[in-house]
């Protein structure tokens, strides 16, 4: 990088004149060095290390880590952790700023969406030798999630999963016996469901929901992917895409779908599907459905997510990155390691109520009949594009899409505009 | 630290030495005071504002990235933006927005000046409550509405009682700048109207009196009386208002993230877009310089057309 | 008031017809409030109208889940000293520039206040890091000092005051002056007395800036411990949250701001009407 850095922390120099050399910041940012893999002998390992992360348990996030804490320096007698929790409004615009303050924290809690930009602008250290010893304990998914340019910068901690969620009270008063596997099951039972004036399913397509929800997966199922495998170029407007984006069509024409979601998400209060009015809801996980008011679990079943050609799902993967500004990175990433160990895990996760993304766990919700059968598609998920651009390429296809379920655009002159700013997007590199 | 002796109250104005140098001058001028006055605020505003501010700018020419490289493009970025069709979006919504709210707004404010002027009995009860909106925060503000706007909320619920609707308030590109300038009208219209009422309050209750006996109307006393004497109550208002729906964000971060399709996505929201979402901080900094030109300008077309003739 | 007892038929119908908006302006002015009230109280529950509206079953859980965080009291603590801290200084620092930018010449005196004005009109997400890096700079990161110093230059209050001020006479300057009164005493015993609505009404202002604030807290306050109430309450918050949630949360932030508006408003809303602004 030397050439194109014209100035190390230039920004800093414009305006914090001397104040930069008292930061005594070493200039070594690139490149991970090697020599810096936790030691076999935990009181090898001192210093101190900070960790950000998010009320992921609601209120009760700050009450867990204490007792964690504790624990881990029985064994680390010569770390010191401290766990903030910080909400999650706003959190990239805190970390970012953190970041480049050099004050960020040494370790993280990030999600795929948010991996790669933070991988692709040098913040993140290479924590493969986190899990090197046990790799194959991990889903391949999840850490699929957690890697960019073939380098693992986030030890997967959590999984979320998507399987079909299906309201058996709304089935059972269109008369409808039949559990719909697939796209074209779906559009056989859609009619009887509006004649009894309910809805078979519900599309967010307000601008702020991820795609990673909503088209992807579809797009997914029917064998699409977004992006060509080398991420240089748009690959949702094949013909996998057009029949994607077709299908909701039909469903939004179709009055099968509530118009609300398609502008604006509503509050979980007032969600149509809060009110039994949807049959199969794909956009959300079963969690969801545990906070969302005025639901009746006792109404819900959990099936394998449909397909068109392909059964999958999103399913959110939640990790720990290490920063590249930690100050002891051996000890950051001590602790990581020490919290993604199956024991840590199987609590941690199970009292989130999210799924290991380590196979040595095993099912953590057999005995419910909600979680636990979601819990079973956990290697059918993928969690999104692992690209820095991902972004981007969401907002630039968001647009498209609601213009055409909005009726303003048709399926192919909305996916092949998206495709090319897509990829001028992607070319201007 | 001369001024301190001034501090003490009542003391009788002892004849004092006439001061010589060139101290004395700029004291006698009120020059040196006055910077005096001036530099704890500018230093601070120097400091914390102007300086952080250039940083900002000078982004613009470069490329930045969070962990501190910094790579210089020139005006590669502007140019981008000529490019941008999301950049002529945004500055057209950003345009359409302040050209419907800010009229409303201040139309609004005006109306209720000159209602809340009159002495009546629970006058000051209303000035009370319609200053309540101006106290909550913008993003409570905003999640209140999302839900009084939605297409199964109160209001169209109320219009669905008159067989009216449902309005599409947020849910189409035509209705969602309206809907937000509604919004605008109602947390701002307090603030505003309270600066209008002051200004009202100031006008010499004589000049009314006279133009009465003169057979003026009522219409014709508001605009040749009040509006002149109004003038700088209404430029202070009028450029607030201005500046802020150009800076509108939270509003549109809470309610419609930009949409429907881009249809309220502004200049700001870009701003922040390009910056802390896709860490694209110089492409970021050059959409927020190309805004503060815009309003700069405009601010100074207003100052030219509310100048005081004196 | 005392025209309010002769009560002539058309003088009634006059009444009528100046109440009838403003009542109708106050109603669509608080209704919202009343919302964030109610849905409040109805945490787990799905909305429907006009059920939601009126509703028979209260439910506080929403509220004990803000209070059952031991932090809250600090939190509260924390954005009290903050905002009051800011008022003071800022309307200190404004009043007295703003005097000298009205009623006083010397050189640069335009171009210096349009350039602090035209600082209103950066977005202020481009000026956010490079304020950070500063601030940690300077090794206020994490103190109160850091989180209140750089909000304290604020253009929008200074830009109020000079307008006000320059309506004030001159010729009461002048008199003051001719008694021999310092520019330190014109300023205390004849400007500020004169700007009390202002005053009032702009430190009304400026605590609700401060007492609302959420970004600049976010990022300069990295510790639980020193975070402000807007802060620490979406630091208990789930990613999806629920209204009723995020509507105690604005009830807990809105209350001391309704107290505090309530008893203040007579200063400055009546301030402002009886004297006016001459």
């Amino acid at each position: 990088m030397g050439e194109m850095e014209v100035s190390r922390r230039a920004l800093l120099r414009v305006f914090g004149g001397g104040a930069v050399a008292a930061m005594g910041v070493a200039a070594a940012g690139c490149g991970s060095d090697s020599g810096q893999t936790v030691p076999a002998n935990p009181d090898d390992v001192s210093g101190k290390v900070t960790m950000w992360i998010y009320p992921i348990d609601a209120t009760h996030e700050k009450d867990w880590w204490p007792a964690q804490i504790e624990a881990f320096r029985k064994q680390y007698t010569k770390v010191d952790v401290t766990v903030t929790v910080q909400p999650w409004a706003d959190r990239d615009t805190k970390l970012t700023t953190a970041i480049a303050g050099d004050t960020g924290p040494d370790v993280v809690y990030l999600i795929p969406d948010q991996l790669p930009q933070y991988a692709q602008s040098g913040s993140l250290a290479d924590v493969s030798d986190v899990i090197a010893s046990d790799k194959s304990d991990f889903r391949p998914n999840a850490l699929d999630a957690m890697t960019y340019n073939d380098t693992l910068y986030g030890v997967p901690i959590l999984m979320g999963g998507t399987g079909t969620l299906i309201n058996k009270k709304v089935m059972a008063a269109a008369g409808i016996t039949q559990t719909p596997a697939s796209w074209d099951d779906m559009l056989a039972i859609a009619p009887a469901l509006k004649a009894k004036g309910y809805y078979l399913t519900e599309y967010e397509a307000d601008p702020a929901q991820t795609l990673n929800l909503t088209f992807y997966p579809l797009l997914w199922e029917a064998g699409g992917e977004v992006l060509s495998p080398d991420g240089k170029s748009a690959a949702f407007n094949s013909p996998a895409g057009v029949a994607t984006l077709s299908y909701l069509k039909q469903l939004v024409d179709g009055g099968y779908v509530p118009t609300q979601p398609l502008t604006k998400t509503p509050p979980t209060e007032s969600d149509p599907v809060a009110h039994g009015k949807v049959a199969v809801v794909t956009e959300f996980g079963v969690s969801d459905l545990f906070t969302m008011p005025g639901v009746n679990l006792a109404d819900w079943e959990v099936v394998a997510p449909l397909k068109k050609t392909v059964a999958v799902g999103y399913g959110v993967v939640g990790g720990l990155s290490v920063l590249e500004g930690a100050q002891n990175k051996v000890a950051a990433k001590a602790w990581v390691k020490w919290l993604a160990s199956p024991d840590q895990l199987k609590a941690f996760d199970k009292d989130r109520k999210y799924f290991s993304p380590r196979v040595s766990v095993g099912a953590l919700f057999a005995g419910d009949p909600l979680t636990g059968a979601a819990e079973k598609f956990t290697d059918d998920t993928k969690s999104g594009e692992i690209n820095p651009k991902a972004r981007q390429v969401m907002d630039l296809i968001k647009p498209e899409i609601q213009a055409t379920l909005l009726g303003h655009k048709s399926v192919t002159a909305a996916l092949d505009s998206a495709a090319k700013s897509v990829n001028d997007l992607l070319a201007r590199g | 630290m001369s001024v301190r002796t001034t501090t003490p109250p009542a003391r009788p104005s002892a004849p004092r030495p006439a001061p010589v140098g060139r101290w004395a001058r700029l004291r006698r001028s009120g020059s040196g005071i006055a910077l005096l006055f001036v530099a704890p605020y500018l230093l601070l505003f120097l400091v914390f504002r102007i300086g952080p501010t250039i940083a900002g700018m000078l982004l613009s020419l470069g490329q930045y990235r969070i962990n501190g490289e910094l790579e210089w493009r020139g005006l590669d970025n502007f140019q981008r933006l000529l490019q941008d069709t999301l950049f002529w979006n945004a500055l057209k919504v950003t345009c359409v927005y302040t050209a419907i709210a800010v009229p409303l707004t201040v139309a609004v404010s005006l109306c209720m000046a000159q209602l809340c002027v009159r002495s009546i009995r629970g006058i000051a009860v209303y000035r009370v409550l319609y200053f309540l909106p101006v106290v909550t925060s913008l993003v409570t503000t905003s999640v209140i509405w999302l839900w009084l706007y939605s297409s199964d909320g109160p209001l169209n619920w109320l219009f669905g009682k008159i067989g009216v609707g449902p309005v599409p308030w947020l849910s189409s590109g035509a209705m969602v700048l309206p809907s937000l300038s509604l919004l605008s009208v109602w947390t701002r219209f307090g603030y505003d109207m309270l600066i209008l009422l002051a200004g009202l309050l100031a006008i010499p209750a004589e000049y009314a009196e006279a133009a009465v006996v003169d057979g003026a109307s009522a219409w014709q006393r508001f605009w040749r009386i009040t509006l002149p004497q109004l003038k700088p109550a209404l430029f202070l208002v009028v450029v607030l208002e201005i500046i802020q729906s150009f800076q509108v964000f939270d509003v549109i971060y809470v309610m419609t993230a930009g949409g429907p399709e881009r249809s309220s996505y502004s200049l700001v929201y870009m701003v922040y877009d390009e910056g802390f979402h896709y860490f694209d901080f110089g492409y970021a900094s050059a959409a927020g310089v190309v805004l503060f030109a815009i309003t700069l300008v405009v601010s100074l077309i207003q100052r030219w057309l509310f100048r005081e003739e004196s | 008031m005392t025209g309010a007892s002769v009560a002539r038929p058309r003088r009634r119908r006059r009444r009528l017809w100046v109440h009838a908006p403003l009542a109708l302006v106050a109603v669509v002015t608080i209704f919202p409030f009343f919302v964030m009230a109610v849905l409040s109280l109805q945490k787990g529950r799905a909305l429907s109208l006009p059920g939601s509206l009126f509703p028979t079953h209260i439910n506080f859980g929403a509220y004990r889940d803000a209070f059952a965080s031991g932090d809250m009291p600090r939190w509260l603590v924390n954005t009290a000293i903050y905002s009051v801290t800011s008022v003071v200084l800022v309307l200190l620092l404004a009043s007295i520039a703003a005097y000298a930018f009205a009623k006083k010449r010397f050189y640069g005196r335009t171009v210096l206040f349009w350039g602090c004005l035209a600082m209103l009109m950066v977005p202020y997400h481009l000026t956010l890091i490079p304020q950070f890096i500063l601030v940690r700079n300077l090794g206020l990161l994490n103190t109160l000092p850091g989180l209140i110093v750089p909000t304290l230059a604020n253009a929008q209050a200074l830009f109020l005051m000079r307008q006000f001020i320059r309506a004030i006479p001159d010729e009461l300057i002048e008199a003051a002056r001719i008694d021999g009164a310092g520019e330190l005493r014109v300023l205390m015993r004849i400007v500020l007395p004169q700007c009390k609505p202002i005053i009032a009404t702009l430190g009304v202002f400026v605590f609700l800036w401060h007492w609302n604030d959420f970004l600049w807290p976010l990022v300069a306050m990295q510790s639980p411990d020193h975070y402000t109430l807007t802060v620490g309450l979406a630091s208990l918050q789930a990613q999806q949250t629920s209204l009723a949630v995020t509507m105690a949360a604005a009830v807990i932030t809105f209350l001391p701001i309704l107290v505090i508006y309530l008893a203040l408003q007579r200063y400055f809303v009546r301030g402002v009407t009886m004297t006016g602004l001459k």
